[in-house]
C-alpha cells in the first residue's frame, strides 16, 4: 500500500535492495502467523481439545489464509522486483519520495480520525446489547491514544 | 509556494521525468511543486538549486505576504 507502513530512506538501489530483503524476511514471519492462525482455525478442536463454534472456526481459517496469501503475494512481487532494476527504482521513488510520505501522514491521520470515531460510535451502541464490546473497543482506542503519546515523546526527544 | 522550476527547466531543455531522476524523486512531485501545491523540505530545495547551479532564491519564491510575515 502506497505511503502506508512502507517508507524508507534508501538513497540508492544498493541500499534500496537491503530494505527489500528486510521486507521479504518479514513477509516470511506473515506468512508463518498466517499458517498458525489457519492452522488453529482447521484443526482447533483436534490439535488443542478444544470447543469452537463453527463460525469462529471459519473466521479464523479466513484470516489465517488471508494473511498468508497477502504474504505469499508480497514475498514473490519483492522477489520479482529484486531482478528488475527499473521496477526496483520506480519502487524506491514511490517508497522515498518526501511527498508521498507526507500524503501518506496526512491520509493516516484522517483514517486515525475515521477509526477512532467508528470504534467510539460501535462501542456506544453495541454496548446496549452486548457490555463486553464497550470495555474491549475502549482498551483498543486507550492503547491507541497511549501509543501515540509514548511515540510522541520517543520522537520529540529524537529530533 | 511558487517556484521557477518550469522556467529553468525549460530553458536548459530539460524533462520533468529527466529531473525528478536526479533529484530521486517521483514525476508527479515535481509537477506538484511547478503547480506550486506542494512545498519540497529543504533537502529538496537544495537538490534543486545544486542540479540548476543556482541559490535556493532563484528557484523558489518566498512570498512574506502569503506566509503572514
Amino acid at each position: 500500500m502506497k505511503g502506508i507502513l512502507c517508507g524508507s530512506t534508501a538513497k540508492t538501489n544498493e541500499e534500496y535492495r537491503k530494505v527489500i530483503k528486510s521486507r521479504m524476511k518479514i513477509m516470511a514471519v506473515i506468512i508463518i502467523i498466517g499458517i498458525i492462525t489457519a492452522a488453529i482455525g482447521f484443526g482447533a478442536e483436534f490439535y488443542l481439545k478444544v470447543s469452537i463454534n463453527e463460525h469462529m472456526m471459519g473466521v479464523y481459517s479466513g484470516i489465517g489464509v488471508g494473511i498468508f496469501v497477502a504474504g505469499t503475494i508480497l514475498l514473490i512481487k519483492n522477489r520479482l522486483l529484486l531482478k528488475n532494476d527499473e521496477k526496483l527504482k520506480e519502487s524506491r521513488l514511490n517508497n522515498t519520495d518526501e511527498r508521498i510520505q507526507e500524503i501518506g501522514n496526512r491520509a493516516f491521520r484522517t483514517a486515525s480520525y475515521i477509526m477512532l470515531l467508528s470504534l467510539y460510535v460501535t462501542a456506544l451502541i453495541g454496548g446496549l446489547f452486548y457490555q463486553v464490546l464497550v470495555e474491549v473497543l475502549l482498551f483498543i482506542v486507550c492503547t491507541f491514544l497511549l501509543s501515540y503519546v509514548i511515540a510522541f515523546k520517543y520522537y520529540n526527544n529524537k529530533m | 509556494m511558487q517556484t521557477r522550476i518550469q522556467d529553468l527547466r525549460k530553458a536548459r531543455k530539460i524533462t520533468q521525468s529527466e529531473l525528478a531522476d536526479a533529484v530521486n524523486v517521483t514525476r508527479q512531485t515535481i509537477i506538484s511543486l511547478e503547480n506550486g501545491r506542494y512545498n519540497a523540505s529543504l533537502i529538496l530545495a537544495h537538490k534543486i538549486a545544486q542540479f540548476f547551479k543556482v541559490s535556493i532564491e532563484e528557484v523558489f519564491i518566498f512570498d512574506k505576504e502569503e506566509e503572514k510575515l
